[in-house]
């Protein structure tokens, strides 16, 4: 039996709240889930907002630490704060491309930063890196020299994605990453993502609340509601007789059969 | 798969040259920058070019008046004061001294409040809030006050002056840069860069000081302004600048006896400083306007 | 006799690029209670749309028009007072971002009494307490039950769906014959876009109100909407009803429009890539001569460069040399400029 890429075991998180009376509260942001993740695919985590699927997005790249729970990549476990070993392995699209890059560094710069803070190689060989990821998300190699503000939102949403490239990392995580964008361009960034899903093998993890999109584009679906573990199935299962009544309500909600005024 | 055509005149321009180019249309903000060169060069060169010394006195030519009056020779092109000293050479030893200082203090002050205010914004909790609400007192001091107060346990001269004035602009200078600081590093490409593995110095340097440069230039202008009044009030109340000095400030102190006899003695300086003033606040204001569209 | 009777609008832009036609020659009919949906990508100009019709236009536009009816009456030749006595009473609008469309520093309740209608029958002493009745009143129409701790909050303790609610009350107290609403749910979770989208068609079945939906999701409108018009870059595209858009679009651009949703009947299969226009929307400064779909159309052919006029054919419009249909467009294509 092969090692799946990323094993999660019982991993919840807990917020301090403060004290009431003596006692130290806390908010269960996250009930324990585990799940698994093989090479090449694509598993959608589905929810309403507050429902822990963000806080789930974030612990897995590093950006939160998680309460228990252990995280096991390829086999070994992820250390608990260690984004330089965690920026390798897995990163991340952040939902808004307009706040999530700096204003005031060009795109090969803000598309270097990666590589000069976690590896050591020199400015040609970083220079070449930059080129060909940018090539990769189908950007010439001049859009190196633009600034943020001069691009469109759909070419803002490729150096997203060609930064989370940038280590070369097994996994990507699609933080609501689509969401903001128009339906063409978000067609093209799907159709971008799952190209390179089939040229590098990478996995990605989809956190998202289109289920229509969801349907088209993964292979494994997990269902959150108030930092619970509703439902977790393939695509196939889930859609055609979802077991549980929430997931039953949520795909009621989103029917799409053009029903007018449903 | 994108078609990308650049329809541009071929180069991109970088940000300065934008900014440079959005400053240059505001021909008032020009007209300030034009000022403030020649202040500048004056502050450096003035003392070689004025046509007597400062303290030269010429018993002859006691409160005359300046070129322009009936009464006036070009020889003192601008007059001269009680003394016989001929104001437009003290004007130019002047300048050295009032706008000099005035610079001297604020680069020190920035680079001073610019250590301060970073290493308190990169920093979270407990310590950062005490040296914040520190400073937060000094500011609640109206600076001039400020710089009375050292002068008074200083004692008077320029020297202290420029003591006082730079303790007094300090906390200024500290609390802009945490503010900046602070602000920077909530935003997403922040997180993003820690995700990408940065340690806080290189998140200082490469992430959020660009952003935060156009707050520091901006508080840089008026800190200068700020300089130059406080420097020519505490001359004007002889806590600063003794009395034979040619600073601008001392210079209208002395002609305030004169005033109804001979009042350009008391103009003349004062229009000075209102001129370098005035030109420091158009070319603060310009700077303001350019750099905001880029913020947005 | 259509409520809205928009023809050939044309909105130009002084830019620091020269005139740009942000609108170009667009129509629009909205009969009276129906829903019409305005569908379009960002920077298509449906907003400068909304505002042309509400008469709110910016300080450097110039409108044309053939033709702009309200009910009958010419909206080019009304005096701005006459407009804007429209706008309060039978045209209203709502927006993107309630939270931010509320003022932030006034109690609710304050802001809503302030939109009710004037009564002017009741003596004064009581016209208070009757407009804060008729508040509750249109609260509890829009399906917020607890009134009393809304009307007391301010715009940030309350969350996006119950800010929206509170707008379409402020909206639609004044009995309007039409509501704008300008991407009513852009912001929200897809439970309370549901109950906004279930709100609005209520209203619109109840009371006869006609509803302008603009938006950039086909997918919702396609489920809400009666009629559907098509905008890209500032032109309409296609228009008509929205069953027969969807079952069979005429216009290229409507047909990579709907390519865009997956559908689950089998022609698609699971993980494949999707089919789209390449490029992306022109910007303001380059926008293409002729119809300006051009250099995306797959269909685009040398004729594009003339601007296709708008064909009618049975009770569907579009713009286009080579559409879907059999019959070609007979109307002779005009030059442009």
């Amino acid at each position: 039996m092969t090692i799946p890429l990323l094993r999660v075991n019982e991993l919840s998180k807990r917020f301090y709240t403060g004290y009431k009376g003596f006692k130290r509260t806390y908010n269960q942001a996250l009930h324990p889930v585990s799940f698994v993740l093989n090479r090449g695919e694509t598993l959608a985590i589905v929810g309403e907002a507050g429902s822990g699927k963000s806080t789930l997005a974030r612990i897995l790249v590093g950006a939160d630490v998680r309460t228990t729970g252990e995280i096991l990549f390829e086999g070994e476990a992820l250390e608990l704060r260690n984004p330089k070993q965690r920026c390798k392995l897995i990163r991340m699209i952040f939902q808004d491309p307009n706040t999530s890059l700096n204003p005031k560094l060009t795109i090969g710069a803000l598309l270097d930063e990666p590589l000069k803070f976690s590896t050591d190689l020199d400015i040609k060989e970083r220079k070449a890196e930059v080129t060909d990821k940018l090539r990769k998300v189908g950007l010439l190699p001049e859009h190196a020299d633009f600034y943020p503000h001069m691009i469109s939102a759909g070419m803002k949403q490729r150096v997203a994605v060609a930064r989370a490239l940038m280590l070369n990392p097994k996994i990507i995580i699609a933080d609501e990453a689509l969401t903001a964008l128009d339906l063409s361009v978000r067609s093209q960034i799907l159709n971008l993502l799952l190209k390179l899903q089939e040229e590098m093998g990478l996995s990605y993890i989809f956190v998202s609340h289109n289920l229509n999109i969801i349907r088209h584009f993964s292979d494994k679906i997990m269902v959150l509601h108030k930092g619970e573990m509703v439902e977790k199935a393939t695509t196939e299962n889930l859609f055609n007789s979802p077991q549980h009544e929430y997931t039953q309500r949520l795909l009621q909600q989103q029917d799409l059969r053009n029903h007018k005024r449903g | 798969m994108t078609q990308i055509k650049i329809y541009q005149g071929g180069e991109i321009p970088s940000l300065t040259r934008k900014i440079w180019h959005t400053f240059a249309d505001n021909p008032f903000a020009l007209a300030g920058l034009w000022a403030v060169v020649a202040l500048l060069l004056l502050a450096v060169f003035g003392p070689l070019i004025a046509p007597y010394s400062a303290e030269y006195q010429d018993p002859r030519a006691l409160l005359l008046a300046p070129s322009w009056d009936a009464a006036g020779t070009v020889e003192h092109f601008l007059g001269t004061d009680d003394l016989g000293r001929d104001i437009f050479s003290r004007l130019l030893h002047g300048a050295h001294l009032t706008f000099g200082v005035a610079l001297a203090i604020v680069l020190t002050s920035l680079v001073i409040g610019f250590i301060i205010g970073s290493i308190s914004g990169m920093m979270k909790g407990l310590k950062a809030s005490i040296l914040s609400h520190l400073l937060d007192a000094l500011l609640s001091i109206p600076s001039l006050l400020m710089a009375i107060l050292v002068v008074a346990v200083m004692g008077p001269g320029l020297d202290n002056v420029f003591w006082a004035v730079g303790i007094a602009l300090t906390p200024q200078f500290v609390r802009a840069t945490h503010q900046a600081i602070h602000e920077e590093l909530q935003k997403e490409y922040v997180k993003a860069a820690k995700l990408d593995g940065a340690n806080m110095i290189q998140i200082f340097w490469y992430v959020v000081m660009p952003n935060v440069w156009d707050t520091i230039i901006i508080q840089t202008t008026l800190g200068i302004s700020a300089a130059i009044l406080d420097i020519a009030a505490l001359g004007f109340l002889n806590l600063g600048a003794q009395a034979p000095s040619p600073e601008w400030g001392a210079m209208v102190s002395q002609g305030v006896d004169n005033i109804l006899t001979a009042p350009w003695t008391v103009t003349i300086p004062g229009g000075a400083i209102l001129c370098s003033v005035l030109a420091i606040n158009l070319v603060g204001d310009g700077l303001r306007s350019a750099l905001s569209p880029i913020n947005n | 006799m259509p409520l809205l009777d928009i023809r050939h609008l044309t909105i130009e832009l002084d830019t620091p690029h020269g005139r740009v036609k942000a609108l170009e020659r667009v129509s629009l009919t909205i009969n009276a209670a129906e829903i019409h949906g305005l569908v379009g990508e960002s920077g298509s100009g449906r907003s400068l749309l909304a505002r042309a019709i509400l008469g709110i236009p910016g300080h450097n536009w110039k409108i044309t028009a053939d033709r702009m009816m309200w009910d009958g009456h010419n909206l080019l030749e009304m005096s701005s007072k006459q407009r804007r006595n429209l706008m309060g009473s039978e045209i209203s609008m709502i927006f993107q971002d309630p939270s931010s469309s509320l003022d932030p520093v006034i109690r609710l309740g304050i802001q809503l009494i302030e939109a009710m209608p004037a009564h002017k029958k009741t003596p004064f002493w009581r016209r208070t307490k009757k407009r804060k009745k008729t508040a509750e009143k249109w609260l509890h129409k829009v399906g917020i039950k607890n009134t009393e701790k809304v009307m007391s909050s301010y715009a940030w303790e309350l969350s996006e769906g119950e800010c929206q609610k509170v707008m379409i009350a402020m909206a639609v107290a004044n009995q309007p014959r039409l509501l704008i609403a300008d991407e009513p749910t852009n912001s929200m979770e897809v439970q309370t876009q549901a109950q906004i989208f279930r709100l609005l068609s209520k209203l619109n079945q109840l009371q006869g109100l006609s509803i302008l939906l603009i938006s950039h999701e086909l997918e919702t409108l396609s489920r809400w909407c009666d009629q559907l018009s098509v905008m890209y870059c500032g032109q309409i595209m296609e228009s008509g009803p929205t069953l027969e858009i969807i079952a069979q679009p005429y216009h290229p651009y409507t047909k990579a429009l709907l390519g865009n949703i997956p559908n689950y009947t089998g022609s698609v299969a699971h993980k494949s890539i999707m089919p789209t226009l390449p490029g992306s929307a022109p910007a303001l400064q380059h926008l293409p001569i002729g119809c300006r779909l051009g250099p995306r159309c797959p269909e685009a052919q040398k004729q594009c460069v003339n601007k296709p006029n708008l064909c009618h054919k049975k009770n569907r419009y579009f713009a286009c040399h080579f559409p879907y249909n059999k019959e070609q467009c007979n109307d002779d294509p005009t030059p442009t400029r």
